[in-house]
């Protein structure tokens, strides 16, 4: 195989179950010291136990032993020691809190219209004796419902892109998606929370309207 | 301390005021009474406020100052839900029904929180809609029923918690002669059937004609009642 008009030999082909470590190429180390002019430099260590060996322990002797060396069980965890990744971790972060953010300003938006269409129904309603307790609960459970609609087909939808995403030669080996049943929680409370945030204003705004003006509205 | 008479009253409002913006004096010291069980016309031209004054009467909206006391509650004390739910039945002009339910979820709406179970408020719908005439239409929603339809099964709704009091703005405005006939024959046999009071806002002497009594209303205040022309007065 030649890379950067360099050509190796290649004497085996290995896999360790770890998409970070699978995803590598082994080289002798003093010859890949010497290429890089990092003579005496290691910059990662595998280490292999044996059945039965306290992972934590290990890594808290080596840690307490080594300073200069923090140890890492998983790929997510290579942020411990890669500045980068925090970098990307934050970023993905950031994405979230913004696609929440943008979310929950979609359901107040949405609310609102539907809330000043309705004005005249919610006249209607607060004429007949509906109280303003009442019909802020009526529009806070309609958005919940849809709320919770809108999780159950986004989940769905979530599932089959990650199946198309699994099948991109980008990420095969890299990405292994898992469904613990705390996510499926998580998304149901993000798209709980986010409605019950985003209707708020809109529900309280239909609740405070004066009856006469309500059923005055065109 | 109440008295015999003061029982006997079941609309007392006493030099009322509503002024709008500042500048549009809809009431201008509006005085009436009414009598358990009485059926009132309030007469007068557009705008001289008859529907505000039902309105109010209704606390739809608060006077700028005067009182109103209905069935010896003072409107002014807080917390009108209850009293708007069971306490008054409201027919609009333009009937105010919900367009997306049908006739029987709409005569269910003002239908909470008045001790019913659910199979007993179905029921009070299907006899109030059996009463009305429109037990066939039940299903339908509004849209699909003729103008005379829908005023009746406005008439329904407003009956739903048994009011003791019911109130219509220009109920007929908006029908047809034979339609008119069928809602005003509606307002007799409630009257009679339920023992409500009836205070009804017209401009049109035939509607108002079926009265016990007429008020005339003009520039926000009471006039002069003229005799009653119930027998002078034909379609």
């Amino acid at each position: 195989m030649t890379i950067d008009s360099i050509t190796y030999n290649i004497v085996g082909i290995y896999s360790v179950g770890n998409p970070f470590a699978d995803s590598a190429s082994m080289l002798p180390l003093s010859w890949l010291q010497g290429r890089e002019r990092l003579s005496g430099d290691v910059t990662l260590i595998f280490v292999k136990t044996t059945t039965g060996t306290d992972i934590a322990a290990l890594r808290s002797q080596i840690e307490q032993d080594h300073p200069e060396i923090a140890t890492v069980q998983t790929a997510s965890e290579f942020g411990r020691i890669d500045r980068n990744l925090s970098l990307i971790s934050a970023a993905d972060m950031g994405v979230s809190v913004l696609a929440l953010f943008m979310g929950a300003v979609g359901v107040m938006n949405t609310t609102l219209m539907s809330v000043f269409e309705r004005t005249r129904e919610f006249g209607v309603l607060r004429a007949v004796g509906w109280s303003r307790g009442r019909l802020m609960i009526m529009v806070m459970g309609e958005a919940l419902v849809i709320a919770l609609a809108g999780a159950v087909v986004g989940t769905g939808l979530g599932f089959v892109a990650i199946q198309v995403i699994k099948q991109l030669p980008q990420v095969v080996g890299f990405f292994h998606p898992v469904y613990p049943a705390s996510v499926f929680g998580q998304a149901l409370g993000v798209a709980v929370g986010m409605a019950f945030f985003g209707v708020i204003y809109p529900a309280a705004r239909a609740a405070l309207l004066k009856p006469m003006e309500a059923l005055r509205h065109e | 301390m109440s008295n015999g008479n003061e029982e006997a009253v079941a609309i007392q409002a006493s030099n009322v005021v509503k002024v709008y913006d500042s500048s549009v004096h809809a009431l201008n010291g509006a005085n009436l009474t009414l009598q358990r069980r009485e059926f009132v016309a309030l007469m007068g031209p557009s705008g001289c406020g008859k529907s505000t004054l039902l309105h109010l009467i209704a606390a739809l909206d608060t006077p700028t100052s005067g009182n109103i006391v209905v069935n010896g509650r003072d409107l002014r004390a807080a917390g009108n839900d209850k009293y708007r739910r069971c306490e008054v039945g409201l027919v609009f002009q333009l009937h105010n029904l919900l367009p997306h339910l049908n006739a029987l979820e709409n005569v269910q709406i003002p239908m909470f929180s008045n001790g019913m179970g659910r199979k007993e408020k179905v029921q009070r719908a299907h006899d109030l809609l059996r009463e009305m005439d429109l037990e066939a239409k039940a299903k339908m929603t509004p849209p699909r029923l003729s103008g005379g339809e829908r005023q009746r099964l406005a008439i329904a709704r407003a009956l739903a918690n048994s009011p003791t009091i019911l109130l219509a703005d220009e109920p007929t405005g908006s029908l047809d002669s034979e339609a008119v006939d069928r809602v005003l024959d509606l307002f007799r046999r409630v009257r009679q059937e339920h023992g409500v009071t009836i205070l009804l806002a017209t401009h049109d002497n035939y509607v108002a004609s079926v009265a016990d009594r007429i008020v005339h209303m003009k520039d926000g205040q009471m006039v002069e009642t003229p005799p009653p022309k119930r027998a002078a007065v034909e379609r």
